[in-house]
């Protein structure tokens, strides 16, 4: 048998190195097909449970805790309900909440701690592990209610930023969403007025305003801690108890600006930029969480481009395999949730991607998703927030119920309704919600090789015309 | 009465026993309660102990009163390994606290693989497994995916291809049917067509991912300039420049060297005892017939005896420096003790560099079984001098070579290295997959942290001081160049700063 193996490995190596692979064995396939288990049957899934969540209020803020011991470290999530409504500049509490997580890592350690804002809020999150939850909230404690942040840190964060939205515009992926944020919240889409009117804004956010900034979002009537892991309940309760019990300046909440989201005025933005590929964006608003229809829209969002068997890979990849992938997606942002639709292509592919995206977005409102989509979306939708319920993202998940005024029961009330969604129900949000009119596309790439072509928006939806 | 009340603990719910305010804080008047169901959780509602708790908690299981020790909750189980007869090794843990399950089956094999001339053909193999088959007819993912799995994906490494999937528990009988089916019988069911199709959606993922871009050449320069050419830590070939010329043969021939069972591990977490799992893959995996493994390919370890400087202008926007110096394999040496020096250095970098306004700055070491690097990058703005930020990084390497942490920051640093593990099913069969394809004990949390625990604050020093000598290593310059060619210009001065 060693010889057997020797020999077939020498002519391996002399026939690669002849330039030419041997061929496969016979037979193809070596396991006999008589007797091998039949496919087992689809499980049922059953909608998530939520675990009981407590909590607490003190002066210094609220706590929710869920001790769960599956897991070997502690996630803390602060939130607020105040984020990018515009009382302050645009961008100033997103700043805020990044230079507060540089001050959380300068204490705790370089990875522990991130930090972000969108329209529902602004977030810190720390982890924990190997005992030292009572140290994270003391180190949260100091960057919301203590010294004001460094000059020094705030001046690199703001360079930081500037940079970075720099490069994002010139970015083509995340340019393409900048341009489409931009006309649909009525904004200058062209990249350069884009950045020069962000560094206008950020001129103006120094150690002052990010203090500010802080002080009122972060205010204590508004946050909340929510903390999920391996803790003893007396644990957390005692280090809320000793770091967030005491009175503290509870400033007056700045009233936001409504914000408007507008019609963008084009069908289509191109970019010309030297890329080997085109990147392709669709963006349209998304319904805001607390509408009745939010869950429905997720569901659709998911059968549309959330999996590799949704519609547009199973048609832009596995059929046509235009792409490597094409995802949809919505996102929380500055001004609104917004659906994404992303997906690049060969230049010479473009044409014919665009028709068949074109067509599947048609297909949203002009074919109804069938019962065996409905339900696969839904037990995928049921399974992801089990899985979530059941890891460390169970604070960022619950911090939605915050920032909604909502509550976990609701939540699962919400998800269990969705055994009874029908294909009309689901038709119905499709034709509401994804009228074409609300949406752009942005095609960004080298159009000497793309060639060029008008994008028409109409009430039936996008068309590609050479 | 201590007797009694001990009693009268044991028998209330778990959950209300972790509600009750007088067990750990007795100084607090109010209870907590369960987050209203109706309103807005304010204060006031809050702190009121009328509010009735709405939340439908699951029923806590029946305690026993069989002994005064407190009820035991449902406990992550031990790694366990086993091995079917056709030489599948399977690697388990049975975690009985969650109700997802996660499933991996690695391959020992990967882009090193591809055949001269044949470059992408692993790459191009990890794709055609989730093609349609006669009893798949939406392939893995389409199996998968209506039944709930929230990740269905693979990935190609130099010496692994790894195939994951993370799902309920009730569909795990689902994975594995699905893993062996393809395991066994994907051959007779691949056409011209279907590699064709994939084909084109590899070369379009090369393209997405800036293969031959000079973001790629960045991260391999340090690597080439380190390994011998042929050495196992180099990556495959990833320009994949061959994929055009790869037709169903090559992939069927590939798919029979080495996508038999024993060149694999499968791994899974699960809900479900051990004898349990085993049953079900039995079930699915023990007529699975294969070829023997190929050879296990061995690595040499590498040294430096003088510095490398590489500059390397490209069109990437940003500019920046990666340190680079080998350093002991995975679990050898003072590995474990260089993850302190990197979180240590990490810190202290952020001190040290706070004037330059860096993008991102990072210390890093990358262990692996073919050899290790360790590894300092910085990302900077067009406009600051990156000979400046080597003497400042330099600064703080010295730092960590001279001064001891204190108790508190070693405390501290120990913690954060542990706060960076993954714990969650499909993190816990990922590793656990991947440890046990050439490692004979699989991976688990446990030796992770006796990892950790035997490491003190001498030894993070004197690791330092033995691993990153400023004059035997690996530093790339590189430097912003709209006019240089798309692939950047390279300028290699070895033995010279």
């Amino acid at each position: 048998m060693r010889r057997v193996l020797l020999a077939s490995a020498l002519l391996t190596s002399a026939l690669t190195a002849c330039g030419g692979l041997p061929p496969p064995s016979t037979p193809l396939v070596a396991t006999s097909v008589e007797a091998r288990p039949d496919p087992p049957a689809a499980p049922e899934i059953e909608p998530p449970r939520f675990p009981r969540v407590s909590a607490r209020s003190r002066a210094g803020g609220t706590l929710w805790y869920v001790p769960d011991a599956a897991h070997s470290g502690v996630m803390i999530r602060v939130q607020t309900r105040r984020g990018e409504d515009g009382a302050h500049g645009r961008g100033l509490t997103q700043l805020t909440a990044g230079v507060l997580a540089e001050e959380l890592e300068a204490i705790l350690g370089p990875g522990r701690a991130l930090g972000g804002a969108n329209i529902h809020g602004a977030y810190l999150q720390v982890s924990s592990r190997g005992g030292d939850l009572d140290a994270a909230f003391a180190a949260i404690t100091r960057v919301l209610d203590g010294p004001a942040p460094s000059a020094e840190r705030v001046d690199r964060a703001r360079e930081v930023a500037i940079h970075a939205i720099r490069q994002s515009h010139e970015s083509p992926h995340s340019g393409a969403g900048a341009s489409a944020l931009a006309q649909l919240h009525g904004r200058p889409s062209d990249l350069e007025d884009g950045v020069r009117a962000w560094e206008e804004i950020y001129r103006y956010f120094g150690a002052d305003a990010v203090d500010a900034c802080r002080r009122e979002r972060f205010a204590p009537t508004d946050r909340v801690l929510i903390v999920s892991g391996a803790f003893e309940v007396s644990e957390v309760r005692e280090s809320f108890e000793r770091h967030f019990a005491s009175e503290r300046p509870d400033p007056q909440r700045l009233p936001g600006r409504a914000r408007e989201v507008t019609r963008p005025r084009n069908a289509a933005l191109s970019r010309p930029m030297n890329t080997s590929q085109a990147y392709v964006l669709f963006a349209r608003p998304a319904p805001e969480p607390t509408a009745d229809d939010r869950l429905l829209f997720d569901m659709i969002v998911d059968l549309l481009g959330g999996t590799f068997d949704s519609r547009l890979n199973g048609s832009l990849r596995e059929t046509h395999s235009y792409t490597y992938g094409a995802h949809a997606f919505v996102s929380a942002e500055e001004d609104s949730d917004v659906l994404f639709i992303s997906s690049a292509f060969a230049p010479a592919d473009v044409a014919g991607a665009l028709h068949d995206l074109f067509r599947q977005l048609r297909n949203v409102r002009d074919r109804p998703f069938s019962r065996g989509e409905i339900v696969a979306a839904r037990n995928r939708m049921w399974a992801r927030t089990r899985a979530v319920i059941e890891s460390s993202a169970f604070p960022a998940y619950l911090s939605q119920a915050w920032t909604m005024g909502s509550t976990p029961a609701r939540f699962e009330r919400e998800l269990a309704s969705l055994a009874e969604v029908t294909p009309e129900a689901l038709h119905r949000v499709a034709r509401r919600r994804f009228d074409p009119q609300e949406g752009i596309m942005v095609i960004t790439g080298d159009f000497a090789r793309v060639g060029g072509f008008i994008v028409e928006r109409n009430a039936n939806g996008f068309t590609l015309r050479r | 009465m201590a007797r009694l009340a001990l009693v009268l603990l044991v028998l209330l719910p778990l959950s209300s026993r972790a509600q009750a305010p007088d067990v750990a804080a007795p100084e607090v008047a109010a209870p907590d309660v369960a987050i209203p169901d109706t309103s807005l959780p304010d204060a006031a509602e809050v702190e009121s102990p009328e509010e009735p708790p709405v939340m439908d908690a699951p029923e806590p299981p029946p305690l026993m009163l069989t002994n005064d020790a407190p009820p035991s909750r449902p406990q992550l189980g031990e790694a366990w390994s086993s091995q079917l007869g056709n030489g599948l090794r399977v690697v388990g843990r049975h975690d009985p606290r969650r109700s997802t399950a996660a499933v991996c089956v690695s391959y020992r094999v990967g882009t090193r693989d591809d055949p001269s001339g044949y470059t992408g053909l692993a790459h191009l193999t990890e794709h055609m497994m989730f093609a349609t088959m006669e009893r798949m007819p939406r392939g893995m993912g389409g199996l998968l995916e209506s039944a709930g799995a929230v990740y269905v994906n693979a990935s190609t490494g130099s010496d692994e291809t790894r195939y994951c999937e993370g799902l309920p528990d009730s569909a795990l009988d689902l994975a594995l049917f699905g893993e062996a089916e393809r395991m066994a019988y994907l051959l007779a069911s691949l056409s011209e067509a279907q590699v064709a199709t994939q084909r084109r959606v590899v070369l379009n993922e090369g393209l997405e991912r800036g293969r031959g871009g000079p973001a790629e050449r960045l991260m391999r320069l340090d690597m080439e300039a380190l390994y011998p050419r042929g050495h196992v830590r180099l990556r495959g070939d990833r320009s994949e420049r061959d994929v055009g010329e790869l037709r169903l043969r090559h992939v069927q021939w590939f798919h029979q060297r080495y996508y038999g069972p024993g060149n694999a591990v499968l791994a899974i977490v699960s809900p479900r005892p051990q004898a349990e799992v085993m049953e079900r893959v039995r079930e699915y995996f023990a007529r699975v017939r294969g070829a023997a493994p190929p050879t296990p390919r061995s690595s040499e370890s590498v040294t430096l005896d003088a510095p490398v400087r590489i500059d390397f202008d490209s069109r990437l926007l940003n500019q920046g420096l990666r340190l680079t110096w080998p350093t002991p394999r995975l679990r050898e040496g003072d590995d474990a003790a260089l993850d302190f020096v990197a979180m240590r250095l990490w810190t202290l970098l952020d001190e040290e560099l706070l004037d330059f306004r860096l993008l991102s700055v990072s210390a890093r070491q990358f262990s692996a079984r073919d050899g290790s690097e360790f590894r300092i990058m910085a990302t900077a703005a067009p406009q600051v001098n990156l000979d400046r930020l080597l003497v400042a990084i330099d600064r703080a390497v010295a730092r960590v070579q001279t001064e001891l942490p204190d108790a508190h920051e070693f405390a501290s640093l120990r913690a954060t290295l542990m706060a960076h593990r993954a714990d969650d099913p499909l993190s816990r069969a990922s590793s656990l997959a991947s440890s046990a394809l050439y490692d004979d004990a699989p991976w688990t949390e446990e030796r992770e942290r006796a990892r950790y625990e035997s490491v003190t604050a001498e030894d993070l020093r004197a690791a330092a001081l033995r691993h990153l000598p400023l004059d035997r290593r690996i530093m790339v310059f590189n430097t912003h160049d709209p006019d240089v060619p798309l692939e950047g210009r390279v300028y290699v001065n070895r033995g010279g700063r």
